[in-house]
């Protein structure tokens, strides 16, 4: 029995250890009385005899228990607590009262008491309302020092965050400022670029290169997903194709394209893949070598049929590292425009009518075909944004190479060199469909273009051919049901 | 996504679920590197619930074609819905691949010895 009491002293110490106790009692002999039951249990007492004096000691040292009478001058014990209770940190709070009235309870517990202990007591009465306090003080500290190490942690992490974010931000500008502008090139052709990441940083890169004075070179390429891994993926592709590390001077598409495809990797077996064009055009005869690797195949924006260009195409990069890639031949002619874009362009997807899609995209190019090429791009980057709703899904990376508004006067264009393959597999010649125009046209055009621009470019215009376009989907669709229902 | 043993020990039928996209390559990926590893290197990947599919949806079906190639084994897509497999057409992904369109033959042709 010693021993079990021994135990519970021990327990009890331990339990209000370090804690200390307001004691607010106006009778002096009361006051001595519980002041002096509560030190023998081995507690840091301080006393008042009122409870305006108990805020001012307070205000000085703060206590973790207040054991207050109910009756005094003055402010009463309920008021008290109400006073401390409005505090961020308030204290336990035990009302003493003279009896055992339900009234007193409610309204004790209403003004913010935890507990209650009816006069007269005997001391382990009170020593077990003590530790019941104790607990819940304890408790409250645990949970205090855990929060503000939450807290702390929360701080470290944000901060980490942010870093993280910047770093990106930075990231993304220097991707940015990688990639070719919109300008003139060498013999008057024209480069025009449009460039969206879906997230900070893009798995899309594109670059236009002056091989010598009659050669560029050009690329667009698209490695699966987005974000840092297939970002830094392109980045390792782009360098690879920076004109000091690749061959462009061989002039040979294929050759540049098998190189860099041996040469892929994919350290983490995650099977990612990247597609691309690259090709090389003759700035004066108009003649295009191209390889695609897996990619969407351009589109040749002219003045009447306007067309995806049906090309050989091999596996995208990454996947097969012996694979020897060919080349296609074809001719730009004066005011053609060889369009190169990523998935991301006709993948976007709308809520109720799915995908952009390739022929929504020909179709638009079609429509626009009047557009100067950076005004096309414009257009084209709005009608996409108004399909996916302006929440952008996937890189969006377009560039736009123009032939000159005419060639030198031995159009070179209207009669394709055979070519030598450097690889083995049949290149073919895509004759082009040559239609120049005379200077007053092409002045007569201008204005027209000027007129066209500002009707296309008309953000209601495109809603409501969109909306049109939609229209039609829902119509195929209806009839589409009614069809089945008749098979059925 | 389910996974259904075939006659043969080291084969196996991978139903694909509706939606392979980005969010969800990772977890697809490392479900089927686990079958592979774990000794399942003729797989047939069927595509039939496949409703849409992107270019990181598609890495996961080049990376099992690369695990099971480099143990000497083989993998069939099933079935795939017109939009899937013009994305395959698109990517040229259709030369690498076999693709089925019936699920016997599929599986006659993974567990011929």
């Amino acid at each position: 029995m010693a021993r079990g009491m021994e135990g519970s002293v021990t327990s009890f110490q331990r339990q209000t250890a370090g804690l200390r106790v307001l004691v607010v009692e106006d009778t002096h002999s009361e006051r001595c009385f519980i002041t002096h039951l509560l030190e023998k249990m081995g507690l840091k007492v301080t006393s008042c005899s009122s409870a305006e004096e108990a805020i001012e000691s307070y205000r000085q040292q703060k206590a973790d228990i207040v054991i207050s009478d109910w009756r005094m001058p003055g402010m009463s014990g309920p008021e008290l607590c109400q006073y401390f209770k409005k505090l961020p940190f308030p204290p336990y709070m035990l009302l003493l009262t003279g009896n055992n009235l339900t009234s007193h309870t409610v309204t004790g517990i209403e003004s913010g008491a935890d507990d209650f202990l009816t006069k007269p007591f005997i001391p382990s009465i009170l020593k077990a309302r003590v530790l019941a306090g104790a607990r819940i003080v304890n408790m409250q500290h645990q949970l205090e020092n855990k929060n503000s190490e939450l807290n702390a942690s929360l701080i470290k992490e944000h901060a980490y965050l942010q870093q993280i974010q910047e770093d990106l931000n930075s990231a993304a500008k220097l991707q940015g400022s990688l990639l070719p502008t919109s300008s003139t090139l060498q013999n008057e052709w024209r480069l025009a670029t449009q460039f969206q990441p879906a997230q900070e940083l893009a798995g899309d890169i594109f670059q236009c290169l002056e091989i010598d004075d009659s050669h560029l070179g050009f690329y667009l390429l698209d490695v699966t997903g987005h974000g840092i891994a297939a970002s830094m993926q392109s980045f390792t592709l782009a360098q690879r194709l920076s004109s000091n590390s690749c061959d462009w001077a061989s002039l040979d598409p294929a050759l540049i394209v098998s190189q860099l495809n041996a040469d892929f990797e994919d350290p983490e077996h995650t099977g990612r893949f990247a597609t691309l064009v690259l090709g090389i055009v003759n700035t004066i005869s108009g003649r295009v070598k191209l390889t695609v690797a897996g990619h969407p195949l351009p589109i040749l924006l002219k003045e009447q049929g306007t067309a995806m260009m049906e090309l050989n195409s091999g596996i995208p990069l990454g996947i097969d590292n012996t694979y020897q890639y060919h080349y296609d031949t074809f001719f730009v002619s004066s005011q053609q425009h060889l369009i190169l874009y990523s998935d991301g362009l006709y993948e976007c997807r709308h809520p109720s009518f799915g995908e952009f899609g390739q022929q929504r995209l020909i179709n638009t190019c079609a429509n626009a075909n009047q557009l100067e090429p950076e005004s096309l791009l414009h257009y084209l980057a709005h009608a996409i944004d108004l399909w996916q709703q302006k929440e952008p899904q996937d890189d969006i990376s377009m560039m736009i190479l123009s032939a000159p508004d005419s060639f030198p006067s031995n159009n070179y264009s209207q009669r394709p060199t055979s070519c030598s393959t450097t690889t083995e597999g049949s290149n073919k010649d895509i004759l082009p469909n040559e239609n120049n125009r005379s200077a007053d046209e092409i002045v007569s055009m201008g204005d027209w273009q000027a007129l066209k621009y500002e009707a296309l470019i008309d953000s209601e215009l495109i809603e409501s051919e969109l909306i049109e376009s939609e229209l039609i989907e829902s119509e195929l669709l209806e009839s589409k049901q009614s069809e089945n229902q008749r098979v059925l | 996504m389910k996974f259904s043993p075939l006659a043969l020990d080291n084969a196996c039928l991978i139903t694909l679920p509706k939606e392979m996209v980005m969010s969800q390559t990772p977890t697809l990926r490392a479900a089927i590197t686990r079958q592979i590893e774990a000794g399942s290197n003729k797989l047939i990947l069927d595509l039939h619930q496949v409703e849409y599919i992107d270019s990181s949806g598609l890495s996961i079906l080049v990376s099992a074609l690369k695990l099971t190639q480099k143990k000497a084994g083989e993998i069939i897509l099933l079935s795939p819905s017109a939009g899937v497999r013009a994305l395959i057409e698109l990517t040229r992904l259709h030369q690498i691949f076999t693709i089925y369109e019936d699920q016997t033959a599929a599986i006659e042709h993974i567990c011929e010895l």
